[in-house]
């Protein structure tokens, strides 16, 4: 099992994640991207032991968040998982998360926020503006998907290697995107409710104008989406 | 010359006063003036460099000789002014389009190889200890 961190200056946050994983998930791989960041995430990172691959320059989480896969990829993982260094994701929650996937229910597993009262609050707009990309994105995935960005995620052999190949890179929107994607490729998606604790520390996104504004971004990108052709998938390296 | 001609005939009787083209002319001069410096230090690559000189050629030549402007406006009936811009901005938009699209290119061709950077530099990491440990014995290393 492979666990993608993707981090941005999160020097201060990375040894609690990685701490975290390591108590939690002993038995899997970590490998920190570091997007290009200009604190010292990527040595932080190394000096808890972790496999670091540090980005030459920041491509954004959808950039960092393929890397990962690509390496998942070459190195012929069955799963990878991927998991926010800011304290979001709870190592504990990756076992359920794994499961559905190594039993082979599914190609991508989505912990979400809002299946259960998990504890885990978003301000009014953006709340209201995430129910309508949940329906939307439900819509096209023919199935009910509650936390459309949540970036709480396993994924099996295949959608390591169609996330390999071809990953969003729409800013903050990679999640819903990459859920669209797999949809349309008819993967199969499922959904189990997950615990998450409040951002640690960093810049979050919860500034209500702003939010809304990405979610209307997030929402004309899956739009997008689904006049884009598919993925042959057969063709791939 | 046969475009002279056509010019004295389809734009008989009007008259562009000299000061009615020095905005024009200005406009023109200063595209081509910004493009030729910029193909003198090298800031543009020669395929887009041909595509501005020939654009800021065309507009030197309209600006110097407003009537063929108008000739080519009668030969092509258009006489409204508003579809002659419309005309001009969709080749612009067109141009800055082919741009949109260049510069996607080099941004996913950016990731790719950031992409690959991180995953060699990994391979590198992971390798190099291994290189070390092989190189010892070989005693070139001082005490």
């Amino acid at each position: 099992m492979l666990v993608i961190v993707p981090a941005y200056n999160e020097a201060a946050n990375v040894p609690a994640a990685l701490a975290d994983l390591a108590a939690h998930a002993p038995a899997a791989d970590v490998v920190v991207v570091d997007d290009g960041s200009a604190d010292e995430t990527a040595e932080a990172a190394r000096a808890c032991g972790a496999k670091v691959l540090p980005l030459p320059c920041n491509l954004g989480v959808g950039g960092a968040m393929q890397t990962g896969y690509r390496y998942g990829w070459a190195h012929g993982y069955d799963v990878a998982v991927q998991f926010d260094a800011d304290g979001q994701h709870r190592a504990d929650q990756i076992a359920p998360l794994v499961d559905r996937v190594v039993s082979g229910r599914a190609d991508l597993v989505v912990g979400s926020r809002l299946l259960e009262p998990a504890g885990y609050r978003f301000g009014v707009a953006r709340y209201l503006a995430s129910r309508m990309l949940a329906r939307l994105v439900s819509l096209i995935a023919r199935r009910r998907i509650t936390d459309p960005t949540s970036g709480f995620r396993a994924a099996g052999r295949r959608a390591i290697r169609f996330f390999a190949h071809h990953y969003p890179q729409t800013y903050l929107g990679d999640t819903a995107e990459a859920l669209v994607w797999v949809a349309r490729q008819r993967m199969r998606i499922e959904e189990i409710p997950t615990p998450m604790r409040p951002r640690a520390s960093g810049a979050s996104s919860a500034n209500h104008i702003k939010g809304l504004c990405h979610m209307m971004r997030i929402t004309l990108a899956v739009l997008v989406d689904c006049i884009e052709p598919r993925v042959r998938e057969e063709e791939l390296e | 010359m046969i475009l002279a001609e056509l010019t004295t005939r389809a734009a008989e009787g009007v008259r562009v006063e000299p000061i009615r083209m020095i905005l024009p002319l200005a406009a023109a001069g200063l595209i081509s003036v910004v493009t030729i410096e910029l193909i003198r230090r090298r800031k543009l690559r020669e395929e887009y460099a041909m595509l501005w000189v020939a654009a800021s050629a065309v507009l030197l030549v309209l600006a110097a000789f407003p009537r063929l402007f108008l000739t080519l406006s009668r030969l092509l009936d258009v006489d409204y002014r508003t579809t002659v811009m419309l005309i001009g901005f969709s080749f612009l938009s067109l141009m800055i389009i082919h741009l949109s699209v260049v510069a996607s290119r080099g941004a996913d061709d950016t990731r790719k190889t950031a992409q690959r950077v991180a995953l060699l530099e990994e391979r590198l990491e992971r390798l190099q200890p291994e290189k070390q440990e092989a190189d010892e014995p070989s005693g070139t290393d001082p005490g």
